[in-house]
């Protein structure tokens, strides 16, 4: 009994609680106790484990999804897909640092930048007065050949970071030539068919080839070594 | 008058063996029960099994006092706690929580006397104890002969006294408590309790029916 209790003007009786606590001595049954606390535990599950449910599942088949899709990416890829520079064609190499103008005139010289613009820039004053047949060489000529002689330097100039750009693919497929295979799988399975090609390319005159295919037969058939 | 007395003097061993867990909801753990209300809010499970124990046993006999037959005060008790768990979330410790416990408890009593018309059949109600094998037969048969008296005088209390009187001893509320839950008077509310103790006392100070 608290304190407050018996302190207070409460018309309780000691003797009466006594007697009352000897008789009642009732327990609450057993099978009461595990409804209550089982309601009580599924009460206090959180609610919104209902409400994303499905964000579980959700999640799986996500992850599953992506797997997938890089697993087709990988598997669609081509084995000999070409890196770096080579993925671009020369054509769509914009002029990195030029103007509109100069771009107009990278279009119109980028089939020409391959060769050297200077070679047709001497080529033309010595074709110049050769073409003319009544060995005129007057003033205006000489005008006319100076004011071609700088456009096309103009055009030299300005296909200048293209041909650098476009040097970069040349090295790649130079690094590729060393990397690729002339003699087919069915060739290389057996030695003796890998050295026909071998020698059927030297007879073509692709030496560099044969020799690349020759050193790689040798790594892949070491000769035996003498005792 | 010789049963009484022999009774009374039992009651300090009774108190120390068995009514300890009656009482010690009252002494030491009350302001806990806000605190393991609001945990169990939170989705502390184990807070609300110790609250459980606690108040299971004072509240069952609460209510099987009130209903009189056991199905009935089983269902009403599954009912109040059920009411207690789905009430958690509004929970706010403003009183005790035995005041609010013992609110509902009211109220589901109440709202069974209105679905049960036949409230005023009575039923014995059977004690779930075994008697210890110490006691002698002279002392089991006082001890049932005064268990019987007290039920009989507790029954035929009106239900207002018999309610102030389970919720003084049961709950171990105080005067305004008991006010609070049985929307009454302070006054009114000592008044009865004072009719109830005393005609369970006179009740007890009789002497047995000689047959």
């Amino acid at each position: 009994m608290s304190d407050k209790r018996m302190n207070s003007d409460e018309p309780g009786d000691p003797r009466l609680s006594a007697a009352y606590r000897e008789m009642a001595d009732e327990r609450t049954p057993e099978h009461l106790d595990h409804i209550i606390l089982n309601a009580a535990r599924s009460a206090a599950k959180p609610r919104w484990n209902k409400a994303i449910a499905w964000l579980r599942p959700a999640a799986w088949v996500a992850t599953i999804g992506v797997c997938l899709a890089i697993v087709i990416e990988v598997s669609l890829l081509p084995d000999s897909e070409p890196t770096g520079f080579d993925s671009v064609p020369p054509a769509a190499v914009p002029p990195a640092t030029t103007s509109p103008a100069a771009a107009t005139r990278f279009e119109k010289a980028a089939p020409q930048a391959t060769e050297p613009a200077a070679a047709q820039a001497v080529q033309k004053p010595a074709r110049g007065p050769s073409a003319d047949p009544e060995g005129r060489s007057d003033d205006a000529d000489e005008l006319n050949r100076q004011r071609e002689l700088q456009q096309q330097e103009a055009v030299v100039q300005d296909a200048a970071p293209a041909m650098m750009l476009r040097s970069a693919p040349a090295t790649a497929r130079m690094e590729e030539a060393l990397t690729e295979r002339f003699c087919d799988e069915t060739e290389t399975a057996d030695p003796n068919s890998w050295l026909e090609c071998i020698i059927e390319l030297e007879r073509e005159g692709l030496h560099e080839a044969a020799r690349l295919e020759r050193e790689r037969l040798a790594l892949a058939f070491p000769p035996p070594e003498l005792p | 008058m010789a049963v009484t007395a022999r009774l009374l003097r039992l009651a300090p061993r009774a108190l120390s063996q068995s009514a300890c867990l009656a009482y010690a909801p009252r002494m030491e753990h009350r302001p806990e029960d806000s605190a393991l209300m609001l945990r169990y809010r939170d989705g502390d499970v184990a807070a609300f099994e110790i609250l459980y124990g606690r108040h299971k046993d004072a509240l069952f006999r609460y209510l099987l006092r009130h209903c009189r037959q056991r199905a009935a005060a089983e269902d009403v008790f599954q009912e109040v706690w059920g009411k207690i768990i789905k009430s958690r979330d509004n929970y706010r410790p403003t009183a005790k929580f035995t005041t609010f416990l013992y609110h509902v408890a009211h109220n589901c009593f109440i709202d069974y006397i209105r679905r049960n018309k036949r409230h005023g059949n009575t039923a014995d109600i059977e004690p779930d104890s075994h008697p210890d094998s110490g006691d002698c037969p002279e002392m089991l048969v006082e001890k049932s002969l005064a268990r019987r008296k007290l039920d009989a005088a507790l029954r035929s209390l009106p239900d207002e006294q018999r309610d102030v009187f389970l919720l003084y001893e049961e709950a171990g509320l105080g005067l305004d408590e008991i006010a609070t839950i049985t929307d009454c008077k302070r006054e009114t509310a000592k008044s009865r309790l004072r009719y109830a103790v005393r005609k369970l006392r006179d009740a007890l100070d009789e002497p047995p029916e000689t047959t």
